[in-house]
């Protein structure tokens, strides 16, 4: 397990950092949110020791995590990083041996990787020769080419097309589920809610929502949709109900207690058959802007 | 499923890729073959100019014409070839190239044909002399040699002459310099500029996350100096087979031994240089910034380039010893014999010292200077506290 304990990290006057405390747990997505600036790359290069923190500390397997451990970590930065007027497999190769890996083992790797990825025509051709999508295809392969024990990954998933992310999540699917943790950050909410098992939202540098998506969602105000043979008008003024949206016989509500949602339950089936009575599930993005506010 | 831990190597994971990547570099091979094809033409040039001045070929009438050129030769130490023909046919044969002069007997003396006034016939107008004054003394029942008691003239030239080996250990020197120069700028540069490249496109971010800086730094400068000094070994192959079919081959066997001291120093000082090359790389964040942050190295290399052309005496002397700079100067003062193979050791180890204190430097530079994505990275930041 990846354990990041109160790190700070500042930059003259400015705090890129603050305090930031979370867990990415073997086996699990961690979605890592927040807007720009709000200091998810610069934890994550404090994580890869990239950047060292002004205090504060990593833990990998409850230990103060060391170069070697990173050396098993695979790390894919924001700007894209490769050499662009490399043959890409070579260019796995070398990453694959830099992490340790013998040549040969190396190779095999990489060629699988792209062909996997459908770019094993395309071994030989320089980089810069790729579209955007397929060089970020080789970026994610070079994350993943030597069997990592911890996958860091920052914005893996800009400029793919959806079926690009499916097929790089399923590649992805397969590191987790042999126990690795993978923490990923993200611009796009509604894929981090889609693929996400635990989520962290950070702003200006501290972590303000940290959970699974259904523990975010229960943090906040309950919220229901009701739908009645019946006007719904008697529910302005009940107590314990904040009416949000109202039509007729919908209405959107929130309970400030578990009390009140029976409460109005009851009240509804005495005035006439209720069609639909549940809680709404909330979209991330609004519980994003909630907690960013 | 397999994991896997540090390489035991990295640095020469790292040496090995810059190698391969320029191998692989078209800009390398062009490079490398003007620079041949350069050494090539200015040795066939010299060949052919050395070819063109053969023996001097001399047409005579008689016997007395072969013996002035017998005296001529043995005067000279010059071969001279003689061909017999009327001298009617004297203009002729010059103006077709198949003599250079013809001499003849007249009634009253000795008639000399050449082309032009600026033909070399001093040799032959001496023999002239020396062959009708003997043959006149013969005659008049004189030995030749009693006229010529007291004739000898000795020519001394005034000021310290420069002997013929001191010139040759000259040029060489010059030619170690600009040959140090121009590799430590092209293959420095080069470092400079992959190291930024490297650090524009964060590929810097993954290398670093998963070796140690110093191998990067140790591996970058291994696999440049590796190439630069393979280069500089085909220059220097060239230029000797090329040496040896002049007149100045005899120096050859004098000039070798030196010549390895030089690619000795060269290595030495030059791995020293490249770490800090590297440096300079990651102090900047885009190419177009190389220009400043090189500004340092580029003046020692100029200090190095100079001292090899006009270091003479003391300065010289002092100059052999410091680091970089001795990469030149030593190789230069073993060839003209003012220093031993003792001073080059020591100047070796002094320079082998500063390069552990510039891979130290190179690694402090390069680790502060690869996190910074903008501007220049100042000195007041590099030493300042944790960055």
């Amino acid at each position: 397990m990846l354990e990041i304990k109160n790190l700070t990290r500042r930059f003259g006057d400015l705090t890129a950092v603050d305090d930031v405390s979370f867990e990415v747990d073997p086996g699990k997505f961690t979605g890592f949110v927040g807007g720009n600036g709000a200091g998810k790359t610069t934890t994550m290069r404090l994580v890869m020791g990239l950047l060292q923190p002004n205090s504060g500390e990593v833990l990998w397997h409850g230990a103060p995590v060391t170069a070697a451990d990173r050396a098993q970590f695979g790390y894919m930065p924001e700007e894209r990083g490769l050499y662009p007027k490399q043959p890409v497999r070579n260019q796995l190769v070398y990453l694959g041996e830099l992490h340790g890996m013998p040549h040969r083992e190396a190779r095999e790797a990489a060629e699988h990787l792209l062909r996997r990825f459908g770019l094993g025509e395309r071994m030989r051709d320089k980089l810069e020769k790729l579209s955007l999508g397929n060089q970020q295809r080789v970026q994610i392969a070079a994350a993943v080419m030597a069997n990592p024990k911890c996958l860091i990954l920052d914005e893996p998933f800009s400029g793919l097309d959806p079926d690009a992310v499916d097929e790089m999540f399923t590649v992805l699917s397969e590191f987790t589920a042999r126990g690795v943790p993978v923490l990923f950050s993200s611009h796009q909410l509604d894929l981090v809610e889609r693929l996400c098992d635990d989520i962290i939202i950070l702003a200006k540098g501290r972590v303000v929502a940290n959970g699974s998506v259904e523990q975010l969602r229960e943090a906040g105000q309950s919220q229901h949709r009701i739908r009645s043979e019946v006007d719904l008008g008697w529910l302005r003024g009940f107590p314990g109900v904040q009416v949000l949206d109202l039509d007729g016989r919908e209405a959107h509500v929130a309970f400030t207690d578990v009390a009140s949602e029976q409460a109005v339950l009851h009240e509804a089936i005495s005035r006439g058959a209720v069609r639909a009575f549940g809680p709404t599930v909330r979209p991330l993005s609004e519980i994003y802007r909630e907690v960013t506010r | 499923m397999k994991t896997y831990t540090k390489p035991r190597f990295p640095w020469w994971i790292v040496a090995r890729r810059e190698i391969m990547a320029k191998l692989a570099d078209k800009g390398f091979w062009i490079s490398t073959a003007v620079v041949v094809a350069l050494i090539g033409l200015g040795l066939g040039a010299s060949f052919l100019f050395a070819s063109a001045q053969g023996n001097m070929t001399v047409g005579v009438t008689d016997e007395a014409g072969r013996e002035v050129v017998a005296i001529a030769v043995a005067e000279s130490e010059q071969p001279i070839d003689v061909v017999e023909m009327p001298a009617d046919e004297f203009d002729s044969a010059i103006e077709a190239g198949s003599i250079d002069a013809g001499i003849s007997r007249t009634d009253d003396g000795w008639d000399l044909v050449v082309e032009s006034i600026e033909t070399s016939t001093g040799a032959i107008q001496s023999a002239i002399t020396k062959y009708v004054t003997a043959t006149n003394a013969e005659a008049l029942g004189i030995d030749p040699a009693e006229l010529e008691v007291g004739s000898q003239v000795e020519v001394r030239l005034a000021g310290e002459q420069v002997a013929d080996d001191a010139v040759v250990a000259l040029v060489t020197g010059m030619v170690f310099s600009v040959l140090f120069f121009m590799s430590a700028m092209f293959y420095g540069l080069q470092i400079a500029q992959s190291v930024v490249e490297e650090k524009e496109s964060r590929l810097v971010e993954i290398l670093s996350a998963a070796v140690p800086t110093r191998d990067l730094l140790v591996g970058k400068a291994l696999g440049n100096t590796i190439m630069a000094l393979g280069q500089l070994l085909l220059f220097i192959a060239m230029g000797a087979i090329g040496v040896s079919i002049t007149e100045f081959g005899a120096f050859l066997p004098v000039l070798l031994p030196n010549i390895g001291w030089f690619v000795l120093f060269f290595v030495v000082g030059f791995a020293a240089l490249s770490t800090l090359w590297a440096a300079t790389g990651a102090m900047a964040t885009r190419v177009q910034d190389i220009n400043n942050t090189t500004m340092p190295l580029m003046m020692i290399l100029m200090v190095v380039y100079l001292a090899g052309f006009f270091a003479r005496g003391s300065l010289a002397t002092v100059l052999s010893y410091v680091p970089v700079v001795s990469s030149v100067v030593m190789p230069q003062r073993l060839l003209n014999g003012t220093a031993g193979w003792l001073d080059a050791l020591v100047a070796l180890l002094l320079c082998g010292v500063f390069m552990v204190f510039s891979i130290r430097l190179g690694s402090l530079i390069y680790r502060r200077g690869l996190m910074k994505t903008s501007g220049i990275l100042k000195l007041g930041e590099l030493f300042s506290k944790a960055s």
